[in-house]
C-alpha cells in the first residue's frame, strides 16, 4: 500500500509542481522587468555582427545592440545561444525575449513573428574560391554550394536556383568550416562572414561572386506582446536618431549605415 | 497554454520525412553491416591473434566507447579534409558511424567468443575440422546467436546515434525536421512527428533482426535451445 | 589566422567543466527518475507498469537529439522559464531516467526470490521489503552497469552543444571557428572527453570485477 502511495503523491506533486511554474500570463514586457533580466537570442557565429574576441568574450555590432538595449532597459541582459534554424522557434516558445542575431525581415517571417524597425543591413553573397566561374544563379547548376539551414539563402538556393547541390549546415560558423577544410567550393553566407575567413585561411582564396539581396535586419519579437513590440521600437528610433547605433554600426563594419534604416530615426 | 498545435504542414511535406528517413534507413544499414563485419574482425584478433595486435584493437575500442559520436564525426569530416581528403557528407557520416558500430561490435562479439566453452573447439579440432571451420561454424556462428539480443540492441542504439550526422548536412531525417521546421515555424510538431517516425523505424529494425535472427539460428528453432 | 595556443586550451578545459556539471545534473535527475520507473515497472499495478514501460519505449525508440529538441523547446511551451544548464540538464534526464530506469528495473530482478519470500516471511511490509531487504541488494548488483552508464551520459552532453549550450563540443566548435584547425582542436576536444570518461570505464569494470569475486 505505501509504496503506491508514494508514487501517487510524487506524480501529484509533479504535477503541481508544473501547474505552479504555468503562472498567469502576464505579458512578457512585465516578466522582464519583474525578473528584472532580459534574454536575448543570439548565434555567436556571425563575425562581426555576433562573435567571441580574443578573450573569448561575446562581442560584435549585434552583442552591443543587445547589451545597449538592456543597460537603456535597465535590466539584465541574458544571452540565449541559438542557432540560425532555431531564431524563430526561441520567440514561439517563450524561449527568447528578443532575437538580435542578424534576423531579416522577410514576408515568411513576418507572418509569424514581429519585426521591430529595421536597426542595420546584412547582404548575402555567394561566394567561392577564386578561380570559379560563377556571375548569375544560372551558373550554379551542377555545382555544389554550402548554405546555413533555416536562413533565406537556404531558400533562395532551394527554391529559385535549379538543380544545385545544396549542403546545408546548422550554423553559419559551420558554413564557414565547410569552405575551410575544403568541403565546399562555393556558399551562400553574409557579405560580412568573408573577411575573416579570408583572413584565417590564406591558402583558400574567397571571392565574392554575386550579391543575392540586401536585407533589413530587425529585432524579433513574439507576434502578440505588442507593449514590447513598442518598447523596442521606440528604443530603435531614439538611438537611430541619437547616432548609437550607427556608431555601433560603424565600431564593427568600418561603414555607416545606409539612410534606408537612418531615416527611421526621423 | 498559449500555443496552438498545427500539424497541416504534414499534408505538403511529407515526402520530405520520407526521404529523410529512407537516407536513415540507407546509413544505418550500411552502416550496421559493415561495422559488425569490422567488429567481428577485431574481435577475433582480441581473442586470437598476437599481443601487440591485441593491445591496438583494445586501444582502438577504448578510444571510440570513451569519446562522443558527434566529435567523431567533425573528426571524420572536417578534420580529414582540411588534410586534404574531402570526403562527402554521406560517406563521412557511414564511415564515423562504421567506426562507432565496430568498436561497440567488438566487445559484444569477443564476450560472445569468450563464452564459447573450450571443449566445443576441443571437440571440432578432434573431429579433424580445418581451422577456419572450427571459427566459422562452432566459435562464431554460435558467438553471434548467443549476443544476438545484445547485437540487435546496438544496431538500433546506431540508428538512433546516426541523428547527429545531421550536424555535418547528411540530409537524413533529423536534417529534414530541421529543414522543415526552419521553413514552417511549427518546431514542436514536426519534432513530434520526427519522433514518430523514429519510433516505426525502431520496430521495423526490431521485426528485420528477429526475422533474421529466426532465418540465421534454425539449429535453434529446432533444438530449442542453446545447447 | 590566430594560433592554437595556450589560452584554447584553457577555454576548453573551462568547457569541461561545464560539461562535468552538466553530466552531474542530468546523472542525478535521471537517477531520480530512473529510480521512479523501476519501482514502476515492476509493481503490483499494471497501470504504473504499462505507463512506465511505454515512457521508456518511447525515449529508447527515440534519437536523442530529437529527445532534447522537444523537451528543450517543449519546456518553454508550458510556461517554464529556465536558464540553460536546467534546461539542458533536465532534458537530458528525460532521456537518462528511462535507460537507468531499465537498468535498475534488471537489478532489481535480479535479486533472487528467496529474498522476497524471506522478507515476507518476517512480516515486513512492501515498503519495508523494499527499503532494508531488496534496494540495497539491488544496488550492489547496479554498481557496475551504472556507473557505466554514467560514461553515456557525458557522452550525451556532447549533444546539449546543438540547442547552443556550451559544453565542451560547443567550445571545441568555437575554438575551431576562430583557428580554422579542426584536426586539432577536435582531437583534442576528444582527448578531453578520453580523460572524463575513461577512468568511468575502468572503474565499472573493476566493480564488476569486485562484485563478482564477492559472489
Amino acid at each position: 500500500m505505501n509504496i503506491r502511495r508514494i508514487i501517487l503523491a510524487g506524480v501529484l506533486a509533479a504535477f503541481a509542481c508544473l501547474a505552479v511554474g504555468h503562472a498567469a500570463r502576464a505579458d512578457a514586457l512585465d516578466d522582464i522587468r519583474q525578473a528584472k533580466k532580459i534574454r536575448i537570442a543570439t548565434d555567436l557565429g556571425l563575425p562581426p555582427y555576433s562573435m567571441t574576441d580574443d578573450n573569448m568574450q561575446p562581442t560584435g555590432s549585434d552583442i552591443e545592440t543587445a547589451r545597449l538595449l538592456a543597460r537603456d532597459f535597465e535590466v539584465e541582459l541574458v544571452l540565449v545561444p541559438t542557432i540560425a534554424a532555431s531564431r524563430i522557434p526561441m520567440l514561439l516558445t517563450g524561449k527568447a525575449d528578443l532575437v538580435i542575431a542578424t534576423l531579416s525581415i522577410t514576408p515568411d517571417r513576418a507572418q509569424v513573428i514581429d519585426f521591430s524597425v529595421p536597426y542595420a543591413t546584412l547582404r548575402t553573397v555567394i561566394a567561392g574560391l577564386r578561380g570559379i566561374k560563377v556571375e548569375t544563379i544560372a551558373d550554379l547548376t551542377g555545382k555544389t554550394v554550402g548554405v546555413t539551414r533555416g536562413t533565406p539563402n537556404d531558400l533562395y538556393l532551394s527554391k529559385t536556383a535549379n538543380g544545385v547541390n545544396v549542403v546545408r549546415y546548422e550554423d553559419d560558423a559551420t558554413t564557414a568550416q565547410a569552405f575551410a577544410s575544403g568541403q565546399v567550393d562555393l556558399i551562400a553566407t553574409a557579405e560580412l562572414l568573408l573577411p575573416p575567413i579570408a583572413q584565417k585561411n590564406p591558402n583558400r582564396q574567397v571571392e565574392i561572386k554575386y550579391i543575392i539581396e540586401a536585407y533589413k535586419l530587425a529585432i524579433g519579437v513574439k507576434k502578440g506582446e505588442t507593449r514590447l513590440l513598442q518598447e523596442v521600437d521606440s528604443w530603435v528610433r531614439t538611438n537611430l536618431k541619437n547616432g548609437t547605433l550607427n556608431e555601433i554600426y560603424k565600431r564593427f563594419h568600418g561603414n555607416d549605415l545606409p539612410d534606408s534604416i537612418l531615416k527611421e530615426g526621423e | 497554454m498559449s500555443y496552438h498545435f498545427d500539424f497541416s504542414f504534414l499534408g505538403q511535406r511529407w515526402p520530405a520525412f520520407a526521404e529523410g528517413a529512407w537516407l536513415t534507413v540507407q546509413l544505418t544499414v550500411v552502416a550496421i553491416a559493415l561495422g559488425f563485419a569490422l567488429g567481428t574482425v577485431c574481435a577475433l584478433a582480441r581473442v586470437y591473434a598476437h599481443p601487440l595486435l591485441r593491445r591496438l584493437v583494445a586501444g582502438y575500442v577504448e578510444a571510440i566507447r570513451n569519446t562522443p559520436l558527434l566529435m567523431q564525426i567533425f573528426l571524420v569530416y572536417f578534420g580529414i579534409a582540411s588534410l586534404g581528403l574531402k570526403l562527402s557528407a554521406d560517406v563521412s557520416a557511414v564511415i564515423a558511424l562504421v567506426v562507432n558500430m565496430g568498436a561497440y561490435t567488438t566487445e559484444i562479439m569477443r564476450a560472445g567468443i569468450e563464452a564459447i566453452p573450450k571443449t566445443q573447439v576441443e571437440g571440432a579440432d578432434v573431429l579433424g575440422l580445418s581451422r577456419l571451420q572450427v571459427i566459422s561454424h562452432i566459435v562464431l556462428l554460435p558467438a553471434i546467436e548467443r549476443v544476438y539480443p545484445a547485437l540487435t540492441g546496438q544496431s538500433l542504439l546506431l540508428m538512433l546515434a546516426s541523428s547527429v550526422t545531421s550536424q555535418i548536412s547528411a540530409e537524413e531525417l533529423t536534417a529534414t525536421a530541421e529543414t522543415v521546421q526552419s521553413e514552417t515555424y511549427r518546431s514542436f510538431e514536426v519534432y513530434i512527428v520526427v519522433a514518430l517516425v523514429y519510433l516505426a523505424l525502431s520496430l521495423i529494425y526490431r521485426v528485420g533482426f528477429w526475422a533474421i535472427g529466426a532465418a540465421l539460428f534454425v539449429r535453434r528453432r529446432r533444438l530449442g535451445t542453446l545447447r | 589566422m590566430i594560433q592554437f595556443n595556450s589560452m584554447h586550451v584553457f577555454y576548453l578545459l573551462e568547457a569541461a567543466k561545464w560539461t562535468i556539471a552538466l553530466s552531474l545534473i542530468a546523472f542525478i535527475g535521471g537517477a531520480m527518475l530512473g529510480l521512479a520507473l523501476a519501482l514502476a515497472r515492476v509493481s503490483r499495478f499494471k497501470i504504473l507498469r504499462l505507463a512506465a514501460m511505454g515512457y521508456i519505449q518511447v525515449i529508447q525508440g527515440t534519437p536523442l537529439l530529437i529527445v532534447l529538441f522537444l523537451s528543450y523547446f517543449g519546456l518553454s511551451i508550458v510556461g517554464y522559464r529556465l536558464d540553460s544548464l536546467v534546461a539542458a540538464g533536465l532534458s537530458l534526464s528525460l532521456f537518462s531516467g528511462a535507460f537507468l530506469g531499465e537498468i535498475w528495473r534488471g537489478c532489481i530482478e535480479a535479486v533472487p526470490r528467496p529474498q522476497w519470500e524471506a522478507s515476507d516471511c518476517l512480516g515486513l511490509n512492501r515498503l519495508q521489503q523494499y527499503v532494508y531487504v531488496i534496494l540495497p541488494q539491488a544496488m550492489r548488483i547496479a554498481i557496475p552497469p551504472t556507473v557505466g552508464f554514467m560514461v553515456e551520459v557525458v557522452k550525451n552532453t556532447s549533444l546539449a552543444s546543438i540547442i547552443g549550450f556550451v559544453e565542451l563540443a560547443r567550445a571545441g566548435q568555437i575554438v575551431n571557428n576562430a583557428t580554422f584547425q579542426p584536426f586539432l582542436v577536435f582531437a583534442l576536444v576528444g582527448v578531453i572527453y578520453f580523460a572524463i570518461c575513461y577512468p568511468l570505464t575502468v572503474a565499472s569494470r573493476r566493480l564488476e570485477k569486485r562484485f563478482h569475486v564477492a559472489r
